[in-house]
């Protein structure tokens, strides 16, 4: 295992498919759509950025959206499982954007509850990513130099942690389109386990 | 040049797959014939093999190598392919070819449990734009510094000195993929001869002498840590003024014949 002392995670794209629920909460508040406009939805939630600018987008109240998507949100009992093994060797914080209520309710639903030693929501703290003041926050007494930063936003989560001299994992497809100077890179969270197998210094 | 049944390599062997960025066949086998190039002459044992690259700029061919499709022998073929994903139809997958479920070679390889490491040089492994991320997202941990791009006196030395802290600290345990981009030879290739400003297949062998000069650590720690399986090869060529062409991303011979090499080393 890697002797990267403090792990940091991301929770949107990164450990839960945050798209997805809202994708196929979308689909089941617009009801059935003709097969070649799924696309076109795919690629509005993914650009939609905010819930209320895709309820607004569909003339939807945003907090029908929002409950539909927590509806939606899956657990994945993997993700778990791979949180409490890494938590036997390293510390583990959950640095997030948005609000208190949506995010601490998408950690409920996507059963991540007590899997950290911290969990840091922008909403609750005033400072939102990519202020590097964010991260040292979740960094706390941790050299930066002893930290993995884990996200799937080249700009909101790598670009600060290699700001800070902090190791970076990108996750998803992110680098096939923006520009990542990200260490390592996965598709998919559950790989990180091999990622640890490289020890932190440079 | 040998053939080695790859489903006995994968797995087994560490890889070391080096591109010697716009490197010239004619400039290689020259250095390599007057004995100028004595590190690489350890590895290729047999000569470099004229080969045909996929592209004739680097985002084309590597775009194609990584995909399986290595330059191929300068002779009609078909010519049997090392690594191959699963591909119904493909002629040139042999029993003899490693075959993966994955889109690239880097990823199959992560697949079979190889930790997947590029060393970038050229600017499309810069990873300072969106393009620049493309082909060092394929692998599991990538590095680019601007010491190691084209302008650097001391790239490979500096590339190196990034793939041995690689080597030292990856477990033993774990089967290793170290791909290597070497810049130096890319223009301007004039900066390894003092006075020179403009690039001719001169001062490529000057910057391929150079590059020879900084290999044999890496290779030496490669063999130190596991059995060792390398490819090198050119991604393209570039023209000198040859019937009237300069540069390369064009179709002529000292473009798109380079030299190749894999082995165990």
């Amino acid at each position: 295992m890697s002797d990267f002392e403090l792990l940091v995670f991301d929770l949107d794209g990164t450990l839960i498919d945050r798209d997805g629920a809202l994708l196929a909460a979308c689909e089941k508040l617009l009801g059935p759509r003709p097969a070649e406009a799924q696309g076109e939805l795919a690629s509005l939630v993914a650009a939609s950025g905010s819930i209320r600018r895709l309820a607004a987008r569909f003339r939807l109240p945003a907090d029908q959206l929002r409950k539909a998507m927590l509806e939606e949100l899956r657990p994945r009992a993997e993700v778990r499982q791979l949180l409490v093994r890494l938590r036997k060797d390293h510390g583990l914080v959950l640095y997030t954007n948005g609000s208190a209520a949506v995010q601490h309710a998408k950690i409920r639903a996507a059963g991540l509850d007590g899997c950290f030693d911290r969990y840091l929501v922008s909403g609750e703290v005033g400072l939102r990513k990519p202020d590097t003041a964010f991260l040292k926050l979740a960094l706390g007494g941790t050299p930066a130099a002893d930290a993995l930063v884990v996200g799937d936003d080249p700009r909101l989560d790598i670009a600060p942690a290699v700001s800070l001299g902090a190791a970076t994992c990108l996750v998803g497809s992110a680098a096939k389109h923006e520009a990542a100077q990200s260490r390592f890179h996965v598709d998919d969270v559950l790989e990180l386990t091999e990622v640890l197998a490289c020890p932190a210094s440079t | 040049m040998s053939s080695f049944d790859m489903n006995a390599i994968v797995g087994t062997h560490d890889i070391l797959w080096i591109t010697l960025d716009t490197l010239r066949f004619d400039v290689a086998r020259k250095a390599l014939a007057e004995g100028r190039t004595p590190n690489l002459a350890a590895l290729v044992r047999d000569g470099w093999e004229r080969r045909h690259t996929p592209g004739n700029f680097t985002l084309a061919s590597h775009a194609a190598f990584f995909a399986g499709f290595l330059p191929t022998p300068a002779t009609p073929g078909p010519h049997p392919r090392l690594f191959a994903a699963a591909f119904e139809g493909s002629e040139t997958t042999s029993p003899h070819t490693w075959v993966y479920e994955a889109a690239d070679v880097p990823g199959g390889l992560a697949r079979a449990g190889y930790h997947t490491v590029c060393i970038g040089g050229v600017g499309f492994f810069n990873k300072r734009t969106p393009l620049g991320c493309v082909l060092p997202g394929l692998f599991r941990e990538s590095f680019w510094e601007p010491s190691f791009g084209v302008t650097g006196r001391d790239s490979t030395r500096n590339q190196v000195d990034c793939a041995l802290n690689v080597i030292q600290r990856v477990r033993p345990s774990l089967r290793l993929l170290l791909f290597l981009n070497v810049s130096a030879l890319h223009q301007p290739n004039c900066i390894f001869v003092d006075g020179q400003t403009t690039d001719s297949p001169h001062t490529m062998e000057a910057a391929l002498c150079y590059v020879d000069s900084q290999l044999q650590p890496l290779v030496r720690a490669m063999k130190a840590r596991a059995p060792l399986f390398f490819m090198i090869m050119s991604d393209h060529g570039t023209a000198y003024g040859e019937d009237g062409y300069r540069g390369h991303r064009l179709g002529h011979p000292v473009v798109w014949e380079v030299p190749y090499a894999h082995g165990i080393a």
